[in-house]
């Protein structure tokens, strides 16, 4: 392999490895842009789309990007779900309460849904075995699952922008986080965007999930580390912003994958605290952030 | 007479009050405390040996216990165990609490390393014999505790060694290895012995590089390694990790002649389907090996429904307990100097073969090399207890259906 061979490679990887920390981030993001709910339960649902997309896969053998669209609207669903049951009620106390409670509330599901998952599914790790035919370009493997998954990546930001730009929901999702007040005195539905938000949260990080579980391996504990590269890649790109995430998780992607080849793969998990630290003191509000008006 | 009488009956009523002369009262049970991993990070591994233990106990026993030479009986065993959740620091509470609540005799367990590192100190505190399971890093018994032991199998010092033998009896044998690690305890561990062992057998080692175990994207690391076309990849990690890599090693195309993993467990295999076909890897037994004491290995496994493809820790457990009894029936008793001394001093006949602790206290025994065939594991070497032949060069993946 040449060395732009071998460059185009590295490249391409950490493309994938950043696109798949922004499809986790987007949901994260969308959620905490609106409701303003630290959702530590996200990369959880992560660990349970992942061991349900592997379930789907051994039973039925179905391609596993039908499986992670199967599984959008089955998450949507939950994502509504888990707003009206858990989150909901608690948004009637005291802003402090408020607070504490979501943590609690999310931190114990994230628990629950652990164990039932280890109950049902057994402490094996899980993943998706799943090999399309290969395409080369030269020296770079493009036509492999992961090449596959980059693509449908990239189709899901811009269909995401896209609605967020262009439909009167996505609008309404928008106005709430740049301004929350001024959204409400403009008439914007809050607690059904809250709804849309959790539904369309989950229902991301479902194919997420089914994502990397084709890619790496999913135990029923790895779901709350998940969460928290999310966070780092939404404080890298913006809280608030799409655009910001997408650009954070590629920027975190590519950033582990340089470091690991340039300088030892022992260094990648540290370059993504130093690029924090980093975009934290250069540009505080994150690399395309809002200023949060949440009063 | 009356005189006589009377001494009679004294001689009588002190020889029910002191019992036959040099007779020692027999002990009910040996008690047994370990603690085991049955919730948290390392329950992926030992969920369902609280069962296996359970089962362990019923099946000795109706065996009929353990035969205590100074008492002049067998007696039944008793485990007590606690979940120590996968933290060293409950683990330390559980073993205080064994030791000085529950009075046992001797300790079995814990495994992995963090926490037999901690739980350790207990056991040498309160002087009571301990037999870990699973601690593998030989740093740990390098601290000079009288008390405790370990049967890490296979030995790090020698995890490898049989497979690099079978390496250099392959005609053209491979002349280049390049070894990843994970950067944690037992992971690290194995492959300097392994090394050294590859190097005096006359291959070059190409590359020798660690990962943080919590690395997720080995693209990088791999396309370092590819230029420099080894003949042998061995990685060295859990299993999350040698599963992630080893999908990544296909996606790169990377073709050694062998790939080989230090743990190459059902799990890998299940979560890789044909991927993992032809991995090489290492275990202390396997099913079908006549060995002393199969059968109850058998029987144990099968009645607490474990199986050694999901749960490839479980062996070094279960031999744990089987030397603690083996110990304490050659200490004849529950003395505990006594049942130390048996297991320094020792051989002890087990289905991984004959065990013998080191002076540090952790016995070293090779692995039986394994491949992975149709999705399930044979024995490669040593040539009594091989059940299939070592299917080597492998196949490029391109190559492969």
């Amino acid at each position: 392999m040449t060395a732009l061979g071998t460059f185009a490679q590295v490249v391409l990887n950490g493309l994938l490895l950043g696109g798949i920390y922004a499809l986790v981030a987007f949901g994260l993001s969308l959620i905490y842009g609106v409701s303003r709910v630290l959702n530590l339960t996200h990369g959880t649902f992560l660990m349970l789309a992942g061991i349900l997309a592997s379930g789907l896969y051994a039973w039925t053998g179905w391609n596993p990007f039908f499986i992670a669209a199967a599984l959008v609207p089955a998450f949507f669903v939950l994502g509504g779900l888990f707003w009206g049951l858990f989150v909901r009620p608690n948004l009637t106390r005291p802003p402090l309460e408020v607070v504490i409670g979501s943590v609690l509330i999310t931190v114990g599901l994230m628990m629950v849904i652990e164990d039932v998952s280890l109950f049902f599914a057994g402490p094996s790790l899980h993943s998706i075995p799943y090999r399309p035919p290969e395409v080369r370009l030269g020296p770079v493997a493009v036509g492999t699952a992961r090449t596959w998954i980059l693509a449908c990546i990239l189709v899901l930001t811009v269909a995401l922008q896209l609605f967020l730009r262009r439909s009167y929901v996505g609008k309404g999702i928008r106005a709430i986080t740049e301004d929350y007040a001024g959204a409400l005195l403009s008439g914007v539905d809050v607690a059904r965007l809250n709804v849309v938000c959790f539904g369309l949260g989950l229902a991301l990080v479902a194919v997420a999930g089914v994502f990397y579980d084709m890619v790496f391996a999913i135990g029923p504990y790895m779901g709350f580390p998940l969460t928290v590269t999310a966070f780092t890649v939404i404080i890298l790109g913006g809280i608030g912003s799409l655009v910001g995430s997408l650009l954070g998780g590629i920027i975190l992607g590519l950033a582990e994958t340089g470091t690991a080849y340039v300088l030892g793969a022992k260094w990648a998990p540290a370059i993504s605290v130093v690029t924090l630290l980093l975009i934290l003191v250069v540009r505080p509000q994150g690399l395309l952030g809002y200023r949060l008006t949440h009063e | 007479m009356r005189r006589h009488a009377s001494g009679i009956v004294a001689l009588v009523a002190l020889f029910v009050a002191v019992g036959p002369a040099g007779a020692a009262e027999a002990p009910k049970e040996v008690l047994l405390g370990t603690t085991m991993s049955l919730t948290g990070t390392f329950s992926l591994s030992a969920e369902k040996w609280g069962k296996m233990t359970e089962v362990f106990e019923q099946v000795v026993n109706a065996r009929g216990g353990v035969m205590l030479r100074d008492a002049g009986k067998k007696v039944p065993v008793k485990f007590i165990y606690y979940d120590d959740k996968s933290v060293p620091a409950t683990a330390v509470q559980m073993y205080e609490r064994l030791a000085t609540v529950d009075n046992v005799h001797v300790l079995v367990g814990p495994d992995w390393s963090p926490i037999g590192n901690a739980a350790s100190n207990v056991a040498d505190k309160h002087q009571i014999p301990m037999l870990m399971a699973n601690v593998l890093s030989p740093q740990i018994y390098a601290r000079g505790y009288q008390w405790v032991f370990g049967t890490p199998m296979p030995g790090v010092e020698v995890w490898s060694d049989k497979y690099f033998d079978l390496l250099a009896q392959q005609r053209p044998a491979p002349k280049t290895v390049a070894f990843l690690y994970a950067d944690q305890p037992f992971a690290r561990d194995v492959p300097v012995p392994a090394r050294r062992k590859a190097e005096s057998l006359g291959m070059q080692v190409v590359a020798f590089e660690s990962f943080p175990p919590e690395l997720k994207d080995f693209s990088s690391l791999l396309l370092k390694v590819k230029p420099l076309n080894p003949d042998i990849l061995y990685i060295s990690a859990f299993e999350e990790g040698i599963i992630t890599v080893l999908r990544q090693v296909r996606d790169l195309d990377l073709n050694p002649k062998n790939i080989h993993t230090v743990m190459t467990s059902g799990k890998v295999i299940k979560a890789l389907g044909p991927d993992a076909e032809l991995v090489t890897g290492e275990l202390a037994w396997w099913y079908g090996m006549k060995t002393p004491k199969a059968d109850l290995v058998d029987e144990i496994l099968r009645k607490s429904g474990v199986d050694l493809r999901e749960y490839i820790w479980t062996m070094s457990r279960l031999i744990s307990y089987m030397i603690m009894l083996d110990a304490v029936e050659k200490a004849g008793g529950l003395d505990r100097t006594k049942i130390r001394d048996a297991l320094r001093t020792a051989t002890f006949e087990m289905p991984i073969g004959p065990v013998k602790f080191e002076r540090d206290g952790h016995a070293i025994n090779p692995g039986y090399p394994t491949q992975v065939r149709k999705g399930d594991l044979v024995i490669l070497a040593p040539p009594n207890l091989a059940t299939a032949k070592f299917l080597y060069p492998s196949p490029a993946w391109r190559e492969r259906k």
